[in-house]
């Protein structure tokens, strides 16, 4: 541990790594003071400019090789800066739908934007942490501010079910996963990253392998609880459905990228991947969450419902990377960021239309297609990619995920992955057939008078899915740069 | 064979802990008992109940009270282990100031500071407002 020892020199030399962070928390104090003292005109643009700020400097401090700073507790370089590019930009464009969404229900929660930032720096510091007790933290500081999302509209009784639900079922996990962490501390003495990776430490913990069976296990409930996979799927529709629509979209992307990120480096770093059991725990529920996922979600009427099914459904092909080794992490972070873009947009286009409770119900889109031909191609665009048609960039995530499957020689998983990703194709194309092929004359009843934001959203996320569907590289080399070699993603085999 | 990290520690530094541990029972039992043989007992309603000028401890348990109590409990949580983190902080000062200049205090003054807005934040929101 000597070389994570404190001096003010290497605080200061860490400093200059800190400071996207540190943006966003002083984006955040300055939020909640603004909000105190009655500002409450601009708190999205304010959010937004810290975002950028945060993501551009970030990105300006991207460097192959990987750095540990902050006395070994934080990361920068290598994957990081991307990371922490992808987590604001999930935080960017959901902020397009907040302001809107808020205004239509009219219930101007002016705190939603500190909270967004709050979330937004915990999944980063989740996502980029050398150390599981920062792990621990990140995830803690996103989830405080997702119970409260949740659980925003406090005299909705959807909206109460929905915050009480995630906060005992994600509170519940989240000590899972701190007792597996206080027991590769019991086994290791350790809870620093890179002193785990360590062949000692590892050692130590093969030594022991029943423990660390139960160690592994416990990690994995806990994240597999943030992302929502199979056996700890539950609370994700009912969470969902309750959730102010547009920060549903920010929940399921955002969350699950830094969750499925800390996964991916503790795999990583505690060599999961060598553990033929911890492997067949993954894939097993990979597999059951991509059957599961899909097969409900064509079942449900209600378009949140069917979203956040589908989100499990996505989980379910995320976890199939994850399986498959580094090359797997590489097409799992590109797959989780196009993701974002298509989620977020599909999440907010329903949140646009959304006054009342009944609006979500598919019924109520039928034959949009035909009074909105614009705003209904929008979704359609979303929908296509979430079901991986090409030329969207839904089919590129899916593809290198895939490949990536089928080059580790997980061959039944791809498959079932493939097989399932056509349920998905059609529930998805379902919604896209409502509203123009089947109206049977009826037209929908709400509002389609929509604020310039949002829909300046939508025009920027569409172009960004067809622009990244087509030129896929202008993501994947920078991730390629990021991981700094290993087995190419872009190389077809 | 090496053993178990978690049975390095030697058990005889807890003996201390323990000499404490039995001084405080000692006096604990002396002092309810000296008060009970010494004391006189001229109980009356209002000294009975469990907690004085508190509630009533006998009754239903499926009332009601103002959810204020939990945001007031809440609250004080939040700004009671602030200072518990300023303990430790506080006895190592002069050593810390020694080793480090003055950045100790600056760490604890960004510490502060950030609290210091979250208490702006309730107090504006209205927070500690009981009516």
């Amino acid at each position: 541990m000597e070389a994570f020892a404190f001096s003010v020199e290497s605080l200061g030399a860490s400093a200059a790594y800190m400071m996207p962070l540190l943006v966003l928390l002083l984006t955040g104090l300055v939020l909640m003071l603004l909000d105190a003292f009655g500002i409450r005109r601009s708190l999205a643009w304010v959010a937004a400019v810290g975002l950028v700020i945060s993501a551009v400097w970030a990105w300006s401090q991207s460097d192959p090789t990987s750095r540990i700073v902050f006395f070994g507790m934080m990361e920068t370089g290598g994957i990081a800066p991307i990371v922490h590019v992808f987590i604001t930009m999930s935080g960017i464009f959901s902020l397009f739908f907040v302001h809107d969404y808020l205004k239509r229900q009219e219930r101007m929660v002016s705190d939603v934007y500190a909270l967004l930032v709050f979330s937004v720096l915990g999944m980063i510091l989740m996502a980029n942490a050398n150390d599981l007790i920062i792990t621990f933290i990140g995830l803690e500081t996103m989830s405080m501010c997702l119970y409260i999302f949740a659980s925003l509209f406090k005299t909705e009784v959807a909206s109460n079910e929905a915050g009480l639900k995630y906060f005992l079922l994600g509170s519940f996990a989240s000590a899972f996963l701190l007792f597996g962490i206080s027991i590769v501390y019991g086994m290791t003495g350790y809870t620093n990253l890179s002193m785990l990776a360590e062949p000692e430490s590892l050692a130590r913990l093969t030594d022991n392998l029943p423990l660390f069976y139960v160690a592994a296990g416990l990690l994995l409930i806990g994240f597999l609880f943030k992302v929502a996979a199979f056996p700890f799927h539950n609370w994700t529709p009912d969470v969902y459905e309750g959730t102010p629509t547009p920060l549903a979209g920010f929940m399921a992307t955002g969350s699950k990228l830094a969750a499925f990120v800390a996964l991916g480096v503790v795999m990583k770093r505690l060599d999961f991947i060598a553990y033929d059991k911890v492997v067949t725990i993954l894939a097993l529920s990979a597999l059951f969450t991509m059957i599961y996922g899909n097969i409900v979600a064509a079942r449900q009427t209600n378009l949140k419902r069917m979203l956040a099914y589908s989100s499990i459904a996505h989980s379910g092909y995320v976890l199939l990377g994850l399986c498959a080794a580094d090359i797997g992490f590489k097409s799992i972070i590109f797959y989780m960021f196009i993701y974002t873009l298509m989620n977020i947009g599909a999440f907010g286009m329903v949140g646009m239309v959304e006054s009342k409770h009944t609006d979500t119900d598919m019924e109520s889109w039928r034959g949009l297609g035909l009074k909105a031909p614009y705003f209904a191609g929008g979704l359609a665009i979303f929908l296509f990619s979430l079901a991986g048609i090409p030329p969207l960039a839904g089919f590129m995530s899916k593809y290198q995920v895939f490949i990536s499957a089928i080059r580790e020689d997980l061959i039944f998983l791809a498959t079932v992955g493939i097989l399932t990703s056509v349920i998905g194709a059609y529930y998805y194309i379902r919604v896209i057939v409502l509203m123009f092929f089947n109206s049977q004359g009826k037209e929908p009843s709400f509002n389609l008078s929509f604020a310039r934001l949002p829909m300046a959203g939508i025009v920027i996320l569409v172009a960004l899915i067809l622009l990244f569907g087509i030129f896929p590289s202008l993501i994947l080399a920078p991730i390629e740069a990021a991981f700094g070699g290993g087995v190419s993603l872009t190389a077809l085999p | 064979m090496t053993a178990p990290f978690l049975l390095y520690s030697g058990i005889q530094s807890y003996v201390p802990i323990l000499i404490l541990i039995s001084i405080a029972i000692f006096l604990g039992l002396l002092l309810t008992n000296l008060s009970w043989l010494v004391g006189p007992s001229r109980p009356n309603k209002l000294k009975a109940s469990a907690y004085e000028s508190g509630m009533d401890p006998v009754g239903s348990a499926h009332e009601r009270f103002s959810v204020k109590f939990y945001l007031v409990a809440m609250l004080f949580i939040l700004f009671d282990i602030e200072v518990v983190f300023m303990y430790p902080w506080a006895v190592q000062y002069k050593q810390l100031i020694q080793e480090f200049g003055i950045f100790p205090f600056l760490e604890m003054l960004v510490f502060v500071l950030i609290l210091f807005v979250g208490y702006i934040y309730v107090y504006k929101k209205g927070g500690l407002k009981w009516a």
